[in-house]
C-alpha cells in the first residue's frame, strides 16, 4: 500500500479500504477505515496518490508535537551502559495528491485508537500522544498498517540504576522508514539522572526495503531549531 | 572657509552658532528617538502586540522631541518658563478631563508587560465571557461565545477579577450522573470509565475520577472529573455527557426521575385493587 501510484488503484484489508477511481477530468477518491468512510473528488489530469505513513499526530485533530510511549513494564538500565530495546508506536497514514513534485494531503487516517495524556506540570505540560507499548529485545511482530517498530538506543549516563516507565519525543523532526515488512523509527535516549532524559530521532541509511516517507512536520520549516526533547519530569 | 556668520546676530539676539547649535541638537535627538524606537520594536517583537509596540515607541518619541525642545528653546533666546506655566495649567485641565484614559493607559501598559492573557484565549472578564480579540493600549477588545464584541477599557481588566480558561494547557470538568438506587454503582462507574477512555481527548494523565459524590434524594449522584487539553475543553464537555447517558442507557441503567415512597395509615380503595400499609399487610 504505502508508495505512490496511478488511478485505478485499490486495496482492501480486514478494517481498510482505499480505492482510487478515474473519472472524467479527475479521480475519485474513496476510503473506509474503522466503520468511517470519505469520499473525495479529485480534478486533476496527471496526478498520482502517494500513501505514506506520517507522524502520529494527527487525528482528531493536530493539538501538539509531542509523543509519550508508556512501557507496559519498566526498564531497569544498569550505570553506565547502554541497551537497545525495541518499542511499538502508533501509525497515521496520509494520502497525497502529487503533481510534478508538488504534494497536498486528501486524508488521513489510523487504525489504532488515538489518545492524549500529559507530561509533567500543568502549567508546562506538555500534552503529548499517547501509546502504550510493551518492550522488546527483539524486533516484535507487527501489522504494519497500524502499529511501526521503534528502535530506541537507551544510555544510562548517570552512576545510578535507572528504573524507565516512559519516552517522551518531539515528533516533528521524526524519521519515518517504509518497507516491506514494517515502519521503522529510530531514536535515542540519553539518561542523564534518575529523573530526567533527553531523547532525539536519527536518520537512517535509505535502501531499497527501506525508504524515508514524507514528513507532515519539517523541523526547518518550522523555524525550530531542536527536535531534541528534555524529559525533567520522570522517566 | 569663512565662518563670520556663526557670530553674526541673525534675528532677535540669536547668533548663527546658537541656531547650529539647536538644529543639530535637534538633529541628535530626532536620530536618537528613531534609533530608539528600532531598537524597542525589537527588544518587544516577542513580547508585544505589533500595535502596541507601534503606541509605545510613538510615546517615547514624542517624549524625547519635546525634551529636546525644552532643551532648545532657551538657546534660541525663548524662556520656557512661561510656556511651561501656561502647559501646567493646560496640563491640569487635560489632566482632569483624561483621567480615566491615562489610567486605562497605565493599566493597559501593566497588562502588556503581565500578559496574563493572549489574543485568542478563552477568558471571562466582569461579566463578559468569549476569546479575547485585542489587547490595545487603553481598551481590551473580547468576542463573546454568542458573537458580540464587548470592549473592556483595561483599567477594569486589570481591576477586576478576570479568569483565563486556557491558561494552563490542561483543564478539568465535572459531570454529576444519577443513577438508580437498585443499579450497582460500581457496575455504572466501570460503564462510565468505558466511555470516557474512549474518548481521545480525555487525558490518560491526569487520570479521569469517577466516583460516588452523593446519596441524593431520588438518584445515586456519581462525579465524573475529566482533565482534557484546554483548547478542547468545550467540544469534549458539550460531547461526552450525552455519550455517558446513551452508554449508560444501553446498559439499561436509566436516570432516575424524582420519586417519593408514600405509606397510608389507613388502607386505601381503589377500583382494581386495595392497598395497605405493610404492617397490616401480616396481620391481614
Amino acid at each position: 500500500m504505502f508508495g505512490s501510484h496511478k488511478a485505478p488503484y485499490k486495496f482492501d484489508q480486514e478494517d481498510l479500504m482505499i480505492s482510487v477511481g478515474k473519472i472524467e477530468n479527475g479521480i475519485r477518491y474513496g476510503r473506509i477505515c474503522r466503520d468511517e468512510d470519505l469520499s473525495k473528488v479529485v480534478s486533476t489530469k496527471e496526478a498520482r496518490v502517494v500513501i505514506n505513513p506520517v507522524e502520529p499526530l494527527n487525528l482528531p485533530e493536530h493539538i501538539t508535537q509531542f509523543m509519550l510511549i508508556e512501557f507496559e513494564n519498566p526498564l531497569l538500565v544498569e550505570p553506565k551502559t547502554s541497551h537497545k530495546i525495541y518499542l511499538k508506536f502508533p501509525l497515521e497514514i496520509a494520502v497525497f495528491i502529487e503533481r510534478k513534485n508538488d504534494f497536498r494531503v486528501i486524508d488521513i487516517l489510523t487504525l489504532t485508537k488515538p489518545k492524549y495524556t500529559m507530561y509533567g506540570k500543568l502549567e508546562t505540560g506538555p500534552i503529548c500522544r499517547y501509546y502504550k507499548s510493551g518492550v522488546f529485545l527483539k524486533i516484535p511482530s507487527v501489522d504494519k498498517y497500524k502499529e511501526g517498530i521503534l528502535s530506541l538506543s537507551v544510555t544510562n549516563e548517570s552512576n545510578k540504576w535507572v528504573e524507565v516507565t516512559k519516552a517522551v519525543f518531539n515528533a516533528v523532526g521524526m524519521k519515518l522508514y517504509y518497507g516491506p515488512e514494517r515502519v521503522t523509527l529510530k531514536a535515542n535516549m540519553r539518561l542523564i539522572s534518575e529523573l530526567s532524559a533527553e531523547t532525539s530521532f536519527l536518520e537512517l541509511q535509505q535502501k531499497k526495503d527501506n525508504i524515508l516517507a514524507k514528513e507532515l512536520f519539517i523541523a526547518r520549516k518550522l523555524g525550530l531549531k531542536t527536535t531534541k526533547f528534555l524529559m525533567e519530569d520522570g522517566v | 572657509m569663512n565662518f563670520d556668520f556663526l557670530d553674526k546676530e541673525l534675528f532677535g539676539g540669536i547668533s548663527g552658532f546658537d541656531l547650529l547649535i539647536s538644529l543639530l541638537f535637534i538633529l541628535t535627538v530626532f536620530l536618537f528617538g528613531k534609533l530608539l524606537t528600532i531598537y524597542l520594536k525589537r527588544f518587544f517583537k516577542s513580547k508585544l502586540s505589533e500595535d502596541s509596540i507601534k503606541i509605545i515607541s510613538k510615546v517615547i518619541y514624542l517624549i524625547a522631541l519635546l525634551l529636546s525642545l525644552i532643551v532648545v528653546l532657551p538657546i534660541l533666546g525663548i524662556n520656557p518658563s512661561g510656556l511651561l506655566v501656561a502647559g501646567g495649567l493646560v496640563a491640569i485641565v487635560i489632566g482632569f478631563a483624561s483621567q480615566s484614559i491615562v489610567g486605562n493607559l497605565i493599566s493597559g501598559i501593566f497588562l502588556l508587560l503581565e500578559r496574563p492573557f493572549k489574543v485568542g484565549d478563552m477568558v471571562a472578564i466582569a461579566d463578559s465571557e468569549g476569546f479575547i480579540e485585542d489587547i490595545s493600549i487603553v481598551s481590551t477588545t473580547i468576542k463573546t461565545f454568542d458573537g458580540n464584541r464587548v470592549r473592556i477599557p483595561n483599567e477594569m481588566v486589570f481591576t477586576t477579577k478576570f479568569t483565563n480558561y486556557v491558561s494552563h494547557i490542561a483543564r478539568r470538568f465535572e459531570y454529576v450522573v444519577g443513577i438508580p438506587y437498585r443499579i450497582e454503582s460500581d457496575r455504572a462507574i466501570r460503564i462510565i470509565r468505558r466511555t470516557v477512555d474512549d474518548h481521545p481527548f480525555v487525558l490518560v494523565n491526569p487520570e479521569p475520577n469517577i466516583f460516588v459524590k452523593n446519596l441524593g434524594d431520588n438518584a445515586q449522584e456519581i462525579s465524573v472529573r475529566l482533565w482534557v487539553p484546554s483548547e478542547m475543553w468545550w467540544p469534549v464537555k458539550t460531547e461526552l455527557l450525552g455519550k455517558i447517558k446513551r452508554d449508560l442507557e444501553a446498559e439499561g441503567i436509566h436516570v432516575p426521575f424524582p420519586q417519593r415512597e408514600v405509606w397510608f395509615n389507613s388502607p386505601i380503595h381503589n377500583l382494581n385493587e386495595t392497598i395497605s400499609h405493610p404492617s397490616e399487610e401480616k396481620s391481614l
